[in-house]
């Protein structure tokens, strides 16, 4: 059940409309531009992709989650694996089932480790996130059959493909991811994890089974991040343990924060920001690029706790608006 | 008012390592009717409401409502089977807006959609606030709200936490007035763990006395406040 909207006396701005415009528009952009901006772009959604996966389930939650990249490398090898398997069977399969493959992995390995792990709370389960990353990329770097710390090779084991056509699947889990973000804050599931944010006893005394919420959104945000992962696979004809790498956990977690956490339209604008400035100061500055940039965001989270929607919205409420 | 219990908590004890912050506790609960749970500071009035609703897990003994075993069923359970609950330091949640903070429980319970919700937070005057987020809100009307979330329920039982605590005289009595209308409106047994003494007095029809875990009495506000060992748990013993 879609809930309708709840505020009043604020007209409403439909940021689901807002953010599946700028899609459009960068979508367009990268489809038709040259093979580097295409790439540019492409590195940019695939970010986007990640801070949405993270923001579903962290975002909405309030569980700091900095080991989500796992999901993102576990999808990553889901691909090769599956693709040399099928491979040595003599078939391959189209582009996006691969890819899918790695989502639906991915969540199912966030059912399973989310039985344990959501039970800590806090730091606790923070350090747990870390640890799982880890443990996962350490089990990979030695196991000969994943390729120990070489990574496996696709090369022409899957049909081939251009930039442009992998930046369009990227696109459609791009209008998925939002769309599905936007479902999840106006259903039950929504409510559920938002009073998990705000007290997770008290949620579960008005009626909220805490632990199938969490451990839903989990899942979620493992096979959006999954999704993403499939396609890098596909991008480089490889995975690497460097997949696994924990700064793009703190990557996507930064955007998060820095767009507005458990917003529809938050972490797009996060993602875009931190990609572009970032970017940009690494041309510039390329020697202290980290510098400016860790005070840039101190400064933003120091004066924006809510990001960058929670001051949009400060401005838009003055002028009877408000984001939904 | 029938005879009928709701609700019978059966030698229950709950230990936190050595400490037993409830001791062999037996209390029934009759349908319909206002319970006053009072104690001095550490007698285990809260504790029996996290035990009831199923926050901490009982050590020993057994919990019935309605006729059914509810011992150590998850909160969540235990909330959808119709018992309510308020909180002694108020927790609305409070990223959310009031109207909001109801939906949550009336949603879970599977019970109640926008429109019942907008009709509690009338009944516990608060309608003009359902745009506001909760943490904006006085604490009367933090109180009212954790009432009003409770309600979206749609319990049999409520378990209010000291509602009236940190309340003027007015709110006090605007309290009782509501307390009293919404137990008549939506059939509620209520248990009260209060340490306004004049509204307890005024409210219950029994009242059962916590000491150190212990239950001391049982009766009439007139019969406890006259018992010698409830005297003596709160004022200490004649010298």
């Amino acid at each position: 059940m879609i809930m309708q909207e709840l505020r009043t006396g604020l007209t409403g701005i439909n940021s689901l409309t807002i953010g599946l415009g700028f899609l459009t528009v960068i979508g367009i952009l990268g489809l038709t531009a040259d093979t580097a901006t295409t790439g540019y772009l492409h590195a940019m959604v695939e970010l986007m992709i990640l801070t949405y996966s993270i923001n579903l389930f962290t975002g909405l939650s309030g569980y700091a989650n900095f080991g989500h990249v796992v999901f993102y490398g576990i999808g990553a090898y889901t691909v090769s694996v599956v693709a040399v398997n099928l491979a040595a069977m003599g078939f391959a399969l189209p582009t996006f089932m691969y890819i899918i493959f790695a989502g639906l992995f991915a969540a199912a390995f966030a059912l399973v480790v989310g039985y344990p792990v959501l039970r800590l709370r806090g730091d606790y389960f923070a350090i747990a996130t870390l640890g799982i990353n880890e443990a996962v990329r350490v089990t990979i770097c030695n196991t000969p059959a994943l390729g120990e710390g070489r990574g496996i090779y696709i090369l022409g084991l899957v049909p081939t493909y251009d930039i442009k056509s992998l930046y369009l699947h990227l696109l459609v889990i791009a209008f998925a991811v939002v769309i599905t973000t936007y479902i999840v804050l106006k259903t039950k599931l929504g409510y559920g994890l938002r009073a998990i944010k705000d007290d997770e006893d008290v949620a579960e005394m008005m009626g909220v089974n805490t632990a199938r919420y969490k451990r839903i959104a989990y899942a979620l945000g493992a096979f959006f991040a999954g999704l993403a992962g499939g396609v890098v696979t596909l991008q480089f004809a490889c995975s690497f343990p460097e997949y696994f790498f924990i700064g793009r956990s703190v990557d996507m977690f930064v955007a998060m924060v820095l767009g507005g956490t458990g917003t529809v339209i938050g972490p797009m604008i996060g993602a875009t920001l931190y990609w572009m400035v970032k970017d940009h100061l690494l041309i510039t500055f390329p020697y202290f690029h980290l510098i400016i940039f860790g005070t840039v965001l101190i400064i933003l989270v120091l004066f924006f706790p809510r990001g960058i929607v929670g001051l949009l919205n400060k401005i838009l409420k003055k002028m009877g608006r408000v984001l939904e | 008012m029938s005879q009928e219990n709701i609700m019978t908590i059966n030698n229950v004890t709950k230990r936190f390592g050595g400490l037993r912050a409830l001791n062999k506790v037996n209390v029934e609960v009759k349908k319909g009717e206002i319970l006053g749970l009072i104690g001095p500071n550490g007698s285990g009035k809260t504790t029996m409401f996290n035990v009831i609703s199923g926050l901490y897990p009982v050590t020993e003994g057994t919990i019935e409502f309605k006729g059914e075993n509810i011992t150590n069923l998850s909160p969540h359970k235990i909330a959808r089977k119709g018992i309510g609950r308020t909180f002694q330091i108020v927790r609305p949640f409070g990223d959310m807006t009031v109207l909001e903070n109801v939906l949550v429980s009336g949603l879970f319970s599977g019970k109640m959609g926008v429109k019942q919700c907008r009709e509690i937070l009338k009944t516990t005057r608060l309608i003009e606030r359902e745009g506001d987020l909760a943490e904006m809100l006085n604490l009367a009307e933090k109180r009212r709200l954790e009432i009003a979330r409770a309600l979206a329920l749609s319990p049999e039982m409520l378990l209010l936490d000291e509602t009236m605590a940190g309340l003027t005289h007015t709110e006090v009595d605007e309290s009782l007035k509501m307390i009293s209308g919404i137990r008549s409106e939506f059939g509620l047994t209520i248990i009260l763990v209060e340490h306004v003494m004049r509204a307890i007095m005024a409210i219950s029809e029994r009242i059962v006395v916590l000491s150190e875990g212990h239950k001391i009495a049982e009766g009439s506000p007139k019969e406890v406040s006259e018992n010698e060992q409830v005297l003596t748990a709160y004022l200490g013993r004649r010298a």
